[in-house]
């Protein structure tokens, strides 16, 4: 299911590079990644870039242990966004103008009976998906219109 | 049906409380084994047979505090008293708080407390300055402040100035900005309770991130209403699982509920959180022993879904979770009121694989479709063995899993028969 999905060859071709940068920053899903670089947030995140060949991935290691991943495509767009640990990140901050979109799911979600539960809304524009409990949280978010070639939905890992 | 139920009719006074409830346990039950297998129409209860003693919380699984407004499905219910701290005035005890052995710690909403309860229930403080807490509960989040209080979980359990959180705090109306995104679930209609008893395998809430590291946006400590701030919190200082603080039957639980005979559920079922595990004669474990990750709680679950893709993942029982949740895309979904749950056409026999270290134990469950469940008895049911619905970040063996079980859930840290936890057995 999460842990064993298939990369697609074109990915396994592609070089891969590795740098990390002193880099504190997020950026929102459906924004620039310049404000990766602008957003120097009061999180003192560790930050690992792997650059493939359609897009990148920003992968942050949060204080709490919760791991973020923000997915870049190379014109800059964040398409997508995982979550991956013990507390759940600031989802207001990580998914940006989507996050009413996800309020407006979740309150659906409550009135029947499950506010505690995992939750996952898709529709063509954007699919979140989120799950866990106390100290193992895990979740992701992207825009499936905007994946670039080469990635599926199922690549999208957190 | 049974809706509001007051599981144990607890006085106010504590010194009164401590003997009127006598043995404790016993409450909802004493009918033997559920039997009957009426469908549709029929009310039917699910009930155990009586488990006495002072470390006996009865549990109803019913339609929640709102019962005709906001009714809720699959959700365990004890009572707990609270009191201010070292006084036995204004002691309250408060119906439905669900138990959760997937968080830990005791949080009341703010509305059910009495006036003169929550003024005598001092707040935290941290460097002088006052602490509040936002918790994420997955879709949803509560605000508000921590308080100490003496709380009384079964009749002869006592917990001296145990750290809680009080949900909705109406002197704390804004969120910080760091705080949740989702649902603000801080009243009764939007939490399907008066609150909830963490149980989890872990001691307290946050633990060493919240210690260590000052912007968790967990602990906030604030000057006004307006004005918060993310802090650091001493571990002894965070909200603790209650019965972690116990003086004895204080390394574990066990969570008894009765087999839901029918196959479209029951109005409402009664069984047993019962505090400790082998402390006591009515609190010995069984059952296969699965060691939970020190630090998530959870064991390696690998399950075939209909469409044969196998998948590893991560395994967890979580009463607070009112079904099985599980990613399966050749399950059909429901659709409109019932989405997020499963719809299938017939019942659903299914297996998943859990491991106890390398050793590998089938787990068999049922899937019925949710809409039926909902709509049977004309939609009064409560109590579902078969309800399941789409998972995301794992298996979660929800309340569905436990009916016909004991299970035993042993705190981090703490040990039962002489074996380490944290472990679960069922």
């Amino acid at each position: 299911m999460f842990f064993n999905k298939k990369r697609s060859t074109s990915l396994i071709a592609t070089s891969l590079l590795l740098f990390i940068l002193n880099s504190t920053a997020r950026a929102a899903l459906h924004e620039n990644a310049h404000s990766i670089a602008d957003d120097k947030a009061a999180l003192s995140a560790d930050m690992i870039t792997a650059q493939w060949e359609n897009y990148s991935v920003h992968t942050l290691t949060l204080p709490s242990g919760t791991v973020v991943k923000e997915f870049v495509s190379l014109q800059g767009l964040v398409f997508a966004v995982t979550w991956n640990g013990p507390f759940m990140p600031k989802l207001r901050k990580l998914l940006g103008r989507h996050g009413v979109d996800y309020e407006n799911a979740a309150a659906l979600n409550v009135q029947k009976s499950s506010p505690r539960g995992p939750f996952s809304s898709r529709s063509s524009e954007l699919v979140i998906e989120t799950g866990g409990h106390l100290r193992a949280y895990v979740g992701r978010a992207y825009l499936p219109q905007m994946l670039p070639n080469g990635l599926s939905e199922e690549d999208i890992k957190w | 049906m049974v809706r509001l139920m007051k599981l144990c009719a607890y006085p106010i006074a504590l010194a009164i409380l401590l003997s009127s409830c006598g043995g404790g346990g016993g409450g909802g039950g004493g009918s033997g084994s559920a039997s009957g297998s009426d469908y549709s129409t029929s009310s039917y209860v699910a009930s155990l047979p009586g488990v006495s003693g002072g470390n006996v919380m009865p549990i109803t699984v019913d339609q929640g505090p709102l019962a005709s407004t906001y009714p809720t499905a699959n959700i365990p219910y004890v009572s707990v008293t609270v009191c201010p701290p070292g006084n036995t005035s204004y002691c309250q005890t408060i119906d439905h708080i669900i138990v959760d052995t997937g968080s830990s710690g005791l949080r009341v909403i703010a509305s059910v407390l009495n006036s003169n309860l929550l003024s005598a229930l001092p707040q935290n403080t941290i460097g002088g300055t006052n602490l509040n807490e936002c918790l994420d509960f997955v879709t949803s989040y509560v605000w508000g402040s921590v308080r100490t209080a003496d709380v009384v979980l079964a009749s002869e359990q006592k917990i001296s100035s145990l750290a809680l959180q009080v949900i909705g705090d109406p002197s704390y109306p804004n969120i910080p900005s760091g705080c949740g995104l989702g649902t603000r679930t801080d009243t009764v209609a939007t939490f399907g309770a008066n609150g909830i008893l963490g149980v989890s395998f872990s001691a307290q809430d946050c633990g060493q991130s919240c210690a260590q590291n000052s912007s968790n946006d967990v602990y906030y400590v604030c000057t006004s209403a307006n004005s918060c701030s993310s802090t650091k919190v001493p571990i002894v200082n965070q909200v603790q699982n209650p019965v972690t603080k116990l003086a004895g039957d204080n390394n574990g639980v066990i969570v008894q509920l009765p087999q839901i005979s029918n196959a479209t559920g029951a109005s409402s079922a009664t069984g047993y959180l019962i505090l400790g595990v082998a402390t006591q004669s009515n609190n010995t474990f069984s059952g296969t022993q699965y060691p939970l990750n020190q630090s998530t709680g959870i064991f390696t679950t690998v399950y075939v879904s209909q469409l044969g893709h196998t998948a590893t993942t991560t395994g967890f029982l979580d009463s607070g979770s009112n079904a099985i949740f599980f990613d399966d895309s050749g399950i059909t979904q429901c659709s409109g009121n019932s989405s997020g749950y499963y719809c299938p056409s017939s019942t659903l026999s299914l297996t998943a694989t859990n491991y106890a270290n390398t050793t590998a134990y089938q787990n068999s469950f049922s899937v019925a479709n949710a809409d039926i469940l909902f709509n049977a008895n004309n939609g009064n049911n409560a109590a579902f063995s078969n309800l399941a619905g789409k998972g995301i970040g794992g298996f979660d063996f929800g309340l569905s899993f436990f009916y016909g079980k004991n299970v035993t859930l042993v705190f981090e840290g703490s040990s039962a028969s002489g074996i380490s936890g944290p472990f679960v057995a069922y």
